[in-house]
């Protein structure tokens, strides 16, 4: 009975790994857990090394439900928990290294860069995206996207091309809103609005009256008056001219 | 010993959902003061998924009085709670088989689901949605729609002036797609061709320039003095 009781306590008392891997499937353990934890299980599964960043705070998170999640999951919920308190991961392939950054450091990191949306990772983590475009000019279209980065992300054109940094998620909604820009129709749109503002703004100069333009330029005006005084005094003084001499 | 070894094995159990279901039903049941977290852990039990959340979250301490009278749908369970994290500012994300919950003003910085030119689902849930307009209106539309949208929606019009981009809950997307039915008019966009450009000279005049530059000197020595001298009580530094 005593052994009994003592296995019972020992199996309450073991930390133990955070998850475990069964058939594919990865079996979570605990309900709350440390993200350090968390990140040590998975290099461990993945055969990698691990390094935080020094400003790195270890925080606890929480899972409830079922707890059993695909194994190909496991890298897009590491990627949430990262991201929710404020970090990201980087992968080093040449070396097999985990990088954990935090995301405000992420302009100072080199991330990996990708040139085709489906070779994109479908989890939260920062990424490069260089993408060519077809019909529209690129500082337009990057200037448009700037309000759909993340916090730590940026949009950068370079002659026909844009570059995005943000979390790989990210660069693939704004590619679905490149695609609705990167079109004919978009570029046509774009060309009539800009013709519509150079009318607008030729009108809006036409349309500045005699009287602002003097108001504006006071010798103009000072010369202006000058001349019209002179030749209402030449004039009327050639009238009086002609009434007194009695020429008319 | 014995009813300490019960006690102990009955502790270790597997705690059942707390929730009444049934073939995909959520049965009707009254909770008072109801944890946010519980509901949630109820919620994810019963659908069967994961569900994740963070510190502060996990400290949020105010209750809830719940009561289900009729069977309702997971479907609708599920705004429900969306409806409820919402009240509360938080909103439930999902990516793929992940969900997690997030604060609500950080929505702002995250891919949210894609719907393209269709209509999202009417409920609290985020979404970014493209609207294709008749007229080249698009600037004058999302200036108009700003003061509907909700806290952190958002509305963005492209250089091309017929495309808005929408970043918001289903149900308030679902309601600008019908306000901007009436937007979208040809005598809108003539209207606009007519109008006059705004005389901004007030705004740019070198005197509220040099009015700014001043203020921005004055903060900077009050700011200078406060660090000697500690907080000053009344009267303005001159």
């Amino acid at each position: 009975m005593r052994t009994l009781l003592i296995a019972f306590f020992i199996s309450f008392s073991a930390t133990g790994a955070v998850f475990t891997v069964q058939n594919d499937q990865i079996v979570i353990q605990q309900t709350d857990f440390k993200i350090s934890e968390f990140v040590a299980d998975y290099a461990k599964m993945k055969s990698m090394n691990v390094v935080f960043d020094n400003d790195f705070k270890d925080q606890s998170t929480t899972l409830v439900g079922s707890k059993v999640m695909p194994k190909t999951d496991v890298d897009l919920y590491l990627s949430v928990i990262l991201m929710e308190n404020g970090y990201t991961m980087l992968t080093v392939a040449e070396t097999q290294t985990l990088n954990i950054v935090n995301s405000r450091d992420i302009r100072y990191r080199s991330a990996k860069v990708y040139k085709s949306i489906e070779t994109l990772p479908d989890t939260f983590e920062h990424v490069w995206f260089i993408h060519t475009l077809k019909h529209i000019p690129a500082n337009i279209l990057a200037r448009n996207l700037r309000p759909l980065v993340s916090r730590y992300g940026r949009v950068i054109d370079h002659s026909d091309s844009i570059m995005i940094s943000d979390t790989a998620k990210n660069v693939k909604q704004l590619m679905n809103v490149v695609r609705f820009m990167d079109t004919a129709d978009h570029l046509k749109g774009w060309e009539e609005i800009k013709q519509l503002n150079e009318k607008n703004s030729k009108v809006t100069i036409k349309s500045k009256g005699l009287l602002e333009i003097l108001g504006e330029n006071t010798v103009i005006f000072l010369i202006l008056f000058c001349l019209i005084g002179g030749i209402i005094g030449f004039g009327t003084r050639g009238y009086l001219m002609k009434r007194i001499e009695g020429g008319w | 010993m014995k009813y300490f070894l019960l006690i102990l094995l009955a502790g270790s159990l597997p705690v059942l959902a707390s929730i009444p279901t049934a073939d995909g039903y959520v049965l009707p049941f009254s909770r008072k003061n109801y944890p946010l977290q519980e509901l949630v852990k109820d919620y994810a039990e019963a659908l069967k998924i994961n569900v994740s959340w963070g510190q502060s979250f996990k400290h949020e301490k105010q209750g809830m009085d719940l009561f289900i009278h009729e069977k309702t749908p997971f479907k609708e369970y599920s705004s429900l709670i969306k409806t409820i994290l919402d009240g509360r500012s938080y909103a439930l994300m999902q990516s793929g088989n992940i969900y997690w919950i997030s604060n609500a003003r950080d929505i702002r910085y995250m891919a949210t689901p894609f719907y393209g030119t269709d209509l999202p689902p009417n409920d609290e849930s985020y979404g970014l949605s493209i609207i294709i307009l008749k007229y080249p209106v698009a600037s004058e539309i999302s200036r108009n729609l700003r003061p509907f949208l909700s806290r952190w929606g958002r509305v963005i019009d492209f250089a091309d002036g017929r495309t808005l981009a929408l970043v918001e809950k289903g149900e308030t997307t679902t309601q600008m797609h019908e306000t901007i039915k009436f937007m979208d008019t040809e005598k809108v966009f003539k209207a606009l061709l007519d109008r006059p450009a705004r005389d901004d000279s007030e705004v740019n005049d070198p005197t509220n320039e040099r009015i700014v530059e001043l203020e921005l000197k004055n903060k900077i020595l009050e700011k200078k003095l406060m660090e000697q001298n500690g907080p000053v009580t009344g009267g303005m530094i001159k």
